[in-house]
């Protein structure tokens, strides 16, 4: 779909600019009730992000134009609720800067900048009016074990200059033409449509095409999430638990794993669930998660319960056991928010959706099941080989214990991350391998690494990696046509040479350079992975 | 007339990977895949649950 040229909200002229030292003794509580007269638990939490470590110097308050998304949603508000009004929008610019006045603002950089916020005060005829957040961005917690994978840039204005923070777009809801789900939404949408100002009116317009009754300030049903995911042309694999414990599936997909599958290929999930303490029993709330803390001495992947059982006799542990909590936004409580990776129950939890790289036919959780069984049937073919690291990547076959790391990556990734990779010699792999597979893999893979315990949370090392074509259908199982093309091991390949699949498939083994383990893929801007 | 659907294939890059690295294999082994049910059971799973959710709907907000 072709995006709307409008400019971004952030980008806004401001009309008014004031300075406000953040240091000790100033007090965030008292700032923002002055501020905004009203209690507001995401702008506090704002201040938080930027207090945090003493960071925060210096506060620049701008009023500003609207503009993009923000002028986008007064048109839609003033159509929605006659009388509306839009009384305040301030744009808020946190640095690690001391700055008093506009003469020194050329002093400030961008590493200064924590995060920006444009707050937006509603008034209805009839209602008291009502501030939130129309969206922020704050840069992560700068800890390596804290993994955001493929992090957006933003360009914001501050004065007569535009500067870049990394982060991923928080957004609030207010009740009005937009709720959790609307705001969950823009989160992750604005992760992979960089170029455009993502409007409320046009993810409502899309819905409302199918149901002219709909009423975009009471929320979306996880029916209309698939419309507008499907209207932005992006792919999704969900799951809606209520559906899928009546239907009789043996053993739903956990929502983290779900989830995990998103933020690992760098677009992220929503998790939909029923607020249990909080809220009325059987309201649900639904937010955005894009990242994963991963803590390498966890004891988790070594007890029975972390192992991903395909079936009676298929079982691997997945990558994503490592993981000690989601990183993503609430919109009632603010952005950057680490949950605890089974704090959620699984019976609260009703609904999950992770997006899915373009280019693929089948999901991450799909290709790593396959990956386990093609590796598990080369049993036959290594044991003949004399290596020591084939023989120790036999003793975890027999046992079941590999470890599964799966990502999407395009022929020319794939081939650029094995001309990088050095063994634990340094050993290199031969060019013209590499040059063979560049001119002759399909475009779009799925990578499936396979590594093994200690090897991989100690060292973010693997032995080697299952490749299929992502492009292939599952409908009908299995495949008319070839799915797994190349196993990378310790010191050979396995390639696919059976163009037609009939009877057992034919693999031609190619030595390799790289004869013990080697690094993980890191390809998504490095934060994968610490 | 219906119109015949365009069935994906990568016949062509199979066989263009056999001729760039014909010479240069040490061998071709055979690797029949393993006699179990888990994965194909795993797949028919996951399409299930795929359609029970396309039935269903949950409203959020």
């Amino acid at each position: 779909m072709v995006g709307q040229s409008i400019p971004f909200a952030r980008l806004g002229q401001a009309t008014h600019t004031a300075f406000q030292d953040i240091c000790p003794p100033f007090s965030n509580f008292q700032f923002i009730d002055n501020l905004l007269g009203g209690e507001c638990s995401a702008v506090r939490r704002l201040f938080s992000l930027a207090r945090r470590e003493d960071k925060g110097q210096t506060l620049i308050l701008e009023d500003i134009d609207p503009v993009g998304a923000v002028r986008d949603e007064i048109t839609e508000l003033y159509t929605l609720f006659p009388g509306y009004q839009c009384t305040n929008l301030k744009r808020l610019t946190f640095w690690s800067r001391s700055c008093a006045k506009l003469r020194d603002m050329r002093y400030l950089t961008e590493a200064d900048l924590l995060g920006y916020a444009i707050l937006k005060q509603d008034s209805i005829p009839a209602q008291s009016s009502k501030w939130h957040i129309f969206e922020s961005v704050f840069k992560k917690y700068d800890d390596p074990h804290n993994c955001v994978p493929n992090e957006p840039v933003f360009a914001v204005q501050c004065g007569s200059q535009e500067y870049h923070l990394n982060g991923v777009l928080y957004c609030q809801q207010n009740g009005l033409n937009k709720s959790c789900a609307q705001v969950a939404l823009r989160s992750l949408l604005s992760r992979i449509l960089r170029d455009q100002d993502i409007c409320y009116s046009r993810i409502n317009k899309v819905v409302q095409q199918c149901n002219p009754d709909f009423v975009p300030g009471e929320g979306l049903e996880s029916s209309q999430i698939r419309i507008i995911l499907e209207s932005f042309g992006i792919k999704y694999d969900d799951i809606d638990y209520i559906a899928t414990n009546k239907s009789g599936v043996s053993q739903p997909i956990p929502y983290s794993k779900v989830l995990y599958a998103g933020i690992e290929n760098g677009l992220g999930g929503l998790l939909g669930f029923e607020l249990s303490t909080t809220g009325v029993k059987g309201d649900k709330h639904i937010i955005p998660f894009y990242g994963h803390t991963f803590n390498q001495d966890t004891w988790v992947p070594r007890a029975s319960i972390a192992y991903f059982r395909v079936g009676d006799s298929t079982r691997y542990i997945s990558s994503e056991e490592w993981m000690s909590s989601l990183i993503g936004h609430d919109d009632n409580f603010g952005s950057n928010y680490c949950v605890p990776r089974r704090y959620i129950e699984p019976s609260q939890v009703k609904y999950v959706v992770a997006l899915r790289p373009p280019n693929t036919a089948y999901s991450a959780i799909s290709a790593e099941a396959i990956a386990a069984d093609c590796l598990y049937s080369t049993l036959n073919t290594l044991e003949h080989i004399d290596a020591y690291w084939i023989q120790r990547l036999i003793y975890h076959i027999n046992s079941q214990d590999v470890v599964l790391r799966t990502l999407y990556v395009n022929r020319n990734q794939y081939v650029a991350h094995l001309r990088e990779s050095a063994d634990w010699k340094g050993l290199t792999e031969d060019t013209s391998i590499l040059d063979n597979f560049a001119s002759s893999l399909p475009e779009h893979l799925w990578m499936v690494e396979v590594s093994i315990p200690e090897l991989f949370p100690a060292n973010y090392r693997k032995l080697g990696e299952i490749i299929l074509d992502a492009c292939v259908s599952l409908d009908p199982f299995p495949p008319k046509v070839q799915l797994w093309i190349l196993a990378r091991l310790p010191g050979l390949y396995l390639i696919n040479q059976s163009p037609i699949i009939q009877g057992p498939t034919s693999f031609m083994h190619r030595e390799s350079a790289m004869k013990s383990h080697i690094p993980l893929y890191r390809g998504l801007n490095a934060t994968c992975m610490p | 007339m219906s119109k015949k659907q365009v069935v994906y294939s990568n016949a062509h890059f199979i066989e263009k990977l056999g001729k760039a690295f014909e010479n240069k294999t040490v061998e071709n082994v055979s690797i029949p895949q393993r006699d179990c049910p888990d994965v194909p059971e795993f797949i028919s799973q996951l399409k299930l649950a795929q359609e029970a959710t396309r039935r269903h709907s949950i409203k959020f907000g």
